[in-house]
């Protein structure tokens, strides 16, 4: 009965799915779909300021190939994206186990106070964490100097520029992935604990054989997720490590398309060098997914 | 639940260390900048983290920033981009949702494959041509350049349609048969019935616009239209380099109305941020 009536006034009104889709549908025609052909199209060309546009057919991608900056910023991004999964994860979900427990007093506030971070955009980070990280006056030296651990220069070592990025890259998504973790945790039916405990499963194989497979697909996803974001990481180089450096120290594939298409003005190359990181994204994603699968087994 | 209770008053004590230590980790920032924001520059230069409440508190920062940065402007600015933002992509991507969801009609698939497929593109692809669409549509300095791009987004769609699926067929009927309009029915009985994921897509468009910086970056050039973002490193972080009061101030204030909306909208907001999830 309801499915004919919906039928006959799905015929009064025959155009009525185009209109609901009509101003999405045109946006993103506008600033999707031509952005995406376009992109294709200034792949194949050269623009050096604003006089010269040129057809140079493959020439930015084999140039691409043999530009040893680039390459050394996927090299870099990639370090930071690995350190980050490495870092993040564990701590992530140790930090979803403390706070999972139900008669844990104060619980609540814990989860608010991990999560604050997450709302801080990465420019204000950015900006203000430039004063803790200092060798001299900053707050973070002071601290690790009481426990005994020397001074680091965070923001001016080559060697250490892409750790302190990760470090803070651990401050602003822990109680992202925390989230993320408490939802996957929440999924694992009580009961399953019990059969384990009932079987004689100390804590560490309970963890193994219950926990670690119930969380596993938030894993899985979050592994893919935070790589994919981790090769968008522009503003805490741009901003904290002033413009990627010190000289190219934390230069990542962000900084270079940037500097590439919007300093130097080529937005060519730069459009080459999207479709070469999708491509490389891709590749990444697929390997992620057969091991998760592998893994999972 | 049961894997890790902590046992015995060993054990909860341990565990009530941790989290305290990983508290101040995660609070020590926030804390750090409100103080240091209402200290006077003489006592920022001490060295280390200072004094949890400033010797002799001052305005003085905060002043400067809205008498002498007019950084109110700034937030005027990042206030009505982010809401904006926020109201027209929740917008188009509901109705899209629903066309979806709840009516059959050919194309369809097709719709629904075409942004299945462009959601898996990685946002980098389209910097380049998107800058050149903006010049060409004379939407430089405009706040539309920042709005428009970000509105048709096949995330929001497919959530929506995901959500708008599990309202019952027979409440539209319903409606039909009262002789409401189409347009009436999405407005007055899907709209409501669908709240929660009304609001998570809101916060969560709300809070990437107010945070974005490339973007406007790339398509904002005269310094009055400037976003927080951009007015933090641009004009307050640059201009005033040795002066951390402002510096902490000016953060402080572009971070404060976030929190506060956090604090009163908790479960939004939990729910908004961790909408990639829905994808599972």
């Amino acid at each position: 009965m309801a499915r004919t009536a919906a039928r006959r006034a799905q015929l009064l009104v025959p155009g009525a799915p185009w209109l609901f889709l009509a101003p999405f549908l045109l946006l993103f025609a506008t600033f999707t779909v031509y952005p995406l052909l376009h992109s294709v199209y200034l792949s194949l060309r050269q623009m050096i300021g604003a006089g010269v546009d040129v057809y140079v057919g493959a020439g930015n991608f084999s140039e691409l190939l043999r530009d040893r900056v680039f390459w050394q910023s996927v090299l870099r991004t990639a370090y930071f994206a690995a350190g980050s999964l490495l870092v993040q994860l564990p701590v992530a979900l140790g930090l979803a186990l403390l706070v999972h427990g139900k008669r844990l007093p104060g619980r609540a506030f814990f989860r608010t106070a991990f999560f604050l971070p997450v709302l801080v955009g990465p420019v204000f980070i950015g900006v203000a964490f430039k004063r803790i990280y200092g060798v001299q006056e900053g707050a973070l030296n002071q601290v690790l100097g009481w426990v005994g651990i020397p001074a680091l220069d965070w923001l001016r070592d080559p060697d250490v520029v892409l750790n302190t990025l990760i470090l803070t890259g651990l401050w602003m998504y822990a109680g992202f992935h925390m989230v993320y973790f408490l939802a996957g945790l929440q999924g694992i039916p009580v009961e399953l604990y019990e059969a384990a405990t009932v079987d004689g499963a100390g804590p560490w194989a309970r963890f193994r054989h219950v926990t670690l497979p119930g969380i596993w697909p938030v894993a899985a996803f979050l592994l893919t997720a935070s790589t994919i974001g981790s090769f968008g990481l522009f503003d805490l180089p741009w901003v904290l490590t002033e413009r990627g450096g010190p000289g190219r120290a934390s230069t990542t594939v962000m900084v270079y398309l940037y500097e590439k298409g919007f300093l130097a003005g080529d937005l060519g190359y730069a459009a080459a060098m999207g479709w070469v990181i999708t491509l490389l994204l891709l590749v990444i994603a697929l390997v992620q997914l057969r091991l998760s699968r592998a893994w999972a087994e | 639940m049961a894997s890790a209770e902590p046992r015995g008053p060993i054990g909860r004590l341990a565990t009530y260390a941790v989290l305290a230590l990983v508290t101040v980790f995660a609070l020590g920032p926030f804390v750090w900048m409100l103080s240091g924001s209402f200290k006077t520059q003489a006592e920022l230069m001490q060295p280390g983290f200072g004094r949890l409440v400033p010797q002799r508190p001052t305005l003085a920062n905060y002043r400067f920033l809205f008498e002498n940065v007019s950084f109110g402007g700034y937030l005027v600015n990042t206030v009505f981009v982010a809401s904006a933002a926020a109201l027209v992509t929740t917008l188009v991507s509901a109705m899209g949702g629903f066309a979806l969801a709840k009516y059959r009609f050919r194309g369809k698939r097709l719709v629904t494959l075409l942004v299945l497929g462009t959601m898996l593109l990685p946002p980098v692809v389209l910097l380049a041509p998107l800058f050149r669409l903006v010049q060409a549509l004379h939407l430089i300095d405009s706040f539309w350049g920042l709005i428009l791009p970000g509105a048709a987004s096949g995330f929001g769609v497919l959530i929506m349609r995901q959500y708008i699926m599990s309202v019952p067929g027979d409440l539209l009927d319903a409606g039909r048969i009262d002789g409401l309009s189409e347009l009436r029915i999405f407005w007055s009985v899907v709209l409501p019935l669908i709240r929660p994921i009304v609001s998570a897509l809101l916060i969560f468009t709300f809070l990437g616009a107010w945070n974005a910086y490339l973007w406007p970056m790339i398509v904002l050039r005269d310094e009055r239209n400037y976003l927080l973002t951009l007015a933090v490193t641009n004009v307050v972080a640059s201009i005033h380099q040795q002066e951390y009061g402002v510096i902490l101030g000016g953060t402080l204030i572009s971070i404060a109305p976030i929190i506060v909306l956090f604090l009163a909208l908790q479960r939004e907001f939990i729910t908004g941020l961790t909408l990639g999830a829905v994808k599972q």
